[in-house]
């Protein structure tokens, strides 16, 4: 007997921790792959909102858009979405402090130097935390645009 | 004719400003958080832009908003908004530098605490330090003399006049 072959959904891919210069790759856009668009914003307006923007290139899963947000609450939110997916991951505080304090000590010390600031690294150690973390729940997993097979 | 009475001293705006001592007579607090206001912006994506941003209900000049931008260019500039206009100071990188990095360090120690943290008290001390800087440029002041005002006066006065 031939076995049927089934249409099942295609898996959606499990997102991995990154290797800081391995698994990146350099944006089509740019020559290179030190320098990489990251943002930070610490509002504190009406009420804590603080947010951690980056643009990562990646050979596995495309252009990949990370936004780390703190809003006071008991834990923070991280959203990745590349082409085709989004993921949203609950994940607790204290790695959000953790990391967004490096960050800003890093970006202090670029102030004397030569070179522009390069927060990619963090941003790759912050990523690479929140999906490693025993505590951290992946939210969703949602198809944004189908890919072509 | 019958000529229009002008007021002897009718200056629009004589706004000057000067430092402001922080504290809660200089300023008009109407609950526990009018001295909270702050944002931050760090960004890295095609070229540097850094901002900081703070709301101050003072007393001498009202309620403002006061937006230090960095470009990655010298000079920063600041930009006082009251509640009728808008001014512009150019000031150095330094100063910029300065202050940002006190006001970040202030904000990474407040992670520890228990209160919230109030980075309005850093931003009135980057105020005064860009308006008492020898080398801080200002544009759009309107800080009329009385010289000024009186020419201004009497070229609407001339202006006005019905020809004959």
């Amino acid at each position: 007997m031939t076995k049927r072959k089934s249409f099942r959904r295609p898996q959606i891919q499990k997102l991995e921790p990154l290797l800081y210069g391995e698994d990146l790759s350099a944006p089509e856009w740019r020559n290179y792959i030190e320098v990489l668009a990251t943002k930070l914003e610490l509002n504190d307006y009406d009420w804590m909102n603080y947010k951690l923007f980056a643009d990562v290139s990646t050979k596995e899963y495309g252009e990949l858009k990370i936004e780390f947000a703190y809003f006071g609450a008991y834990f923070c939110e991280m959203k990745v979405e590349n082409e085709n997916v989004m993921y949203s991951f609950d994940f607790a505080t204290q790695i959000f402090q953790e990391h967004i304090v490096r960050y800003i000590q890093k970006h202090m010390k670029s102030w004397g130097e030569t070179y522009t600031f390069n927060g990619a690294e963090e941003v790759i150690d912050f990523y690479n935390d929140v999906l490693t973390s025993p505590y951290t729940v992946e939210k969703s997993r949602q198809v944004i645009r189908r890919r072509k097979h | 004719m019958k000529r229009r009475k002008y007021r002897k001293y009718a200056l629009k705006d004589n706004t000057v400003f000067e430092p402001i001592v922080y504290d809660k007579l200089s300023f008009n607090l109407r609950n526990e958080l009018d001295l909270f206001a702050t944002t931050v912006e760090l960004d890295d994506y095609d070229w540097m832009s850094y901002k900081l941003k703070a709301w101050l209900p003072t007393k001498a000049y009202g309620d403002i908003v006061i937006d230090f931008v960095y470009n990655g260019t010298s000079p920063c500039t600041m930009i006082i908004e009251t509640k009728k206009k808008k001014y512009r100071f150019y000031f150095a990188i330094e100063l910029f530098q300065e202050h940002i990095i006190k006001f970040l360090q202030k904000h990474i120690k407040h992670w520890d605490s228990k209160y919230a943290f109030s980075g309005t008290e850093e931003a009135v001390n980057f105020y005064n330090a860009v308006i008492t800087h020898p080398k801080t440029e200002s544009e759009d002041i309107e800080t009329i003399t009385r010289e000024e005002a009186l020419k201004r006066m009497a070229a609407r006065r001339q202006k006005d006049m019905p020809q004959e």
